[in-house]
């Protein structure tokens, strides 16, 4: 009878070995690990030299100081729009591991819009508020003091629907590029994964989710999140962190991702309850059945350059919720690209620099000129 | 699995966690994405959700007129104060956006005149 692996491994005369050196070794590399842990809450992140050059409310607009000759820069101004939860942090996690570091050095003219931590003042701001009252400003200050005539826009997770509504909804602004990643924005397929599942109707009521707070608590998205993959994110990540205390960049890269996946913030209730009830349960935004402000969202009147990013792995957004605004779009360059890798792997992977932006930074740059 | 001895007391648990990892990551996930666990982690929210929506309107009730009494702003009274500073904090962007145009119109102007 073949006997598994591990049960031979509980074999006494496999026991390792346990003298004092040894348990004292164990004992400081446990020690390690937890000071990792902790450690990781204050990681340093968004190092890339940047100055702030509008604000609004919480809303941030950042300028990444550029590296390259002004001879070698792109023209055109990229500007990076984040979701409304989590922090935009995720495109700037470390030197040698920055999405911006490295489209800077590429010569783009990187800006940042940063939402900021909404506070309950902010409960009531919808989606369409973040796109007509701000992403609309950030763009105006973008053009302003870049001096540029056009703009390219990168929207990532639901940063990508704000673009996406964006372009939509001000088709008379200079828009040249629009990229998306991990785009959740077609809902008409039946419920796939279980975050669809958890935010169907008779599973979640919106109304007595926003009585109990007034914005939905970082902690609950954290959870939610977390769950869906239980093993990986309880277990996992932890004990991979364990077995290669020993890999100094690997420790590094670890914790700057703990913080971003711990420093959740709330999501805007308006925004929460527009989101699930508008997009995902109506399916409004590929209907064209969306309105923001007596305005149709008609994405057929959106002609700029379209990259379209999906993750192959991504256990959040499906390909089908990313691809299906494909044939809604006027423009007459669109690509959509299934790139291997999962949902925060986008920007997080330790290989993302070699395997993936380099994808973004090619296809971006003859249309910056 | 190799027999030699490690200086790690925790290899054979790692081991063991491998071997277990590989077999549950995925039925853990399946787990928690079928409809039983769902409805059962919805009661579960439902429940919680009512007792603290209940709670916090007494409290806000309660502490409304207590505010009242003491002749202090309500957290209604702050929060829409805040409301109004943002919508001020616009018209002023605004305001600042045309003033930029409005210089550079002048600018060209200037330079037309020149």
């Amino acid at each position: 009878m073949s006997v598994p692996p591990f049960v031979r491994e509980l074999d006494p005369k496999n026991l390792p070995d346990l003298s004092p050196e040894v348990l004292q070794r164990a004992h400081a590399r446990y020690v390690a690990g937890v000071n990792a842990i902790l450690d990781s809450l204050d990681a340093p992140v968004g190092q890339t030299p940047k100055e702030t050059i509008w604000t609004l409310n919480k809303a941030r607009l950042y300028h990444y100081l550029p590296t390259r000759p002004p001879e070698e820069r792109k023209p055109v101004p990229l500007l990076l729009v984040y979701a409304l939860i989590n922090k935009p942090f995720i495109f700037d996690l470390g030197p040698g591991r920055s999405f911006v570091e490295f489209m800077v050095g590429e010569g783009f003219d990187v800006y940042l819009v940063d939402w900021g931590v909404p506070g309950p003042e902010d409960r009531n701001t919808t989606f369409d508020d973040y796109v007509t009252e701000y992403l609309h400003r950030a763009v105006r200050k973008v053009l302003r003091h870049s001096g540029a005539a056009e703009i390219s826009m990168l929207g990532y997770c639901l940063g990508a629907n704000l673009a996406l509504i964006y372009a939509a909804l001000y088709p008379e602004v200079p828009l040249r590029n629009l990229i998306l990643l991990t785009i959740p924005a077609d809902f008409s397929g039946p419920p796939e994964g279980s975050m669809a599942m958890w935010l169907e109707e008779e599973r979640l009521d919106v109304d007595k989710l926003l009585a109990a707070f007034d914005n939905v608590p970082g902690e609950m998205i954290r959870f939610w999140a977390k769950t869906l993959k239980p093993v990986e994110n309880f277990v996992a990540s932890y004990v991979n962190l364990y077995k290669s205390l020993d890999d100094k960049a690997f420790v590094q890269a670890w914790q700057t991702i703990n913080r971003w996946i711990e420093d959740v913030i709330p999501f805007a209730g308006a925004a929460m309850r527009q989101f699930v009830v508008e997009y995902v349960r109506n399916n409004e935004l590929v209907q064209g059945k969306h309105y923001v402000k007596g305005q149709r969202v008609d994405l057929s009147k959106i002609r700029a350059s379209l990259l379209n990013v999906a993750a192959q792995f991504d256990h959040l957004v499906s390909q089908a919720q990313s691809e299906g605004i494909m044939d809604l779009v006027s423009s007459p360059d669109k690509e959509l690209r299934v790139l291997p890798s999962t949902h925060v792997g986008m920007m997080a992977n330790i290989r993302a620099r070699q395997t993936l932006w380099p994808q973004f930074a090619e296809w971006l740059a003859p249309r910056s000129g | 699995m190799s027999e030699q001895k490690t200086d790690d007391p925790f290899s054979q648990m790692l081991h063991f966690y491998d071997e277990w990892t590989k077999n549950w990551a995925g039925a853990m996930s399946q787990m928690v994405s079928s409809k039983p666990v769902a409805d059962s982690m919805a009661q579960q929210m439902e429940a919680n959700l009512s007792a603290m929506g209940l709670m916090r309107r007494q409290m806000n009730e309660m502490m409304a007129q207590t505010l009242q009494q003491m002749n202090m702003p309500s957290r209604q009274e702050l929060l829409s104060l805040s409301e109004r500073i943002t919508q001020i904090e616009m018209h002023l962007d605004d305001l600042d956006a045309k003033m930029d145009e409005a210089l550079d119109l002048l600018r060209v102007k200037r330079q037309r005149k020149a």
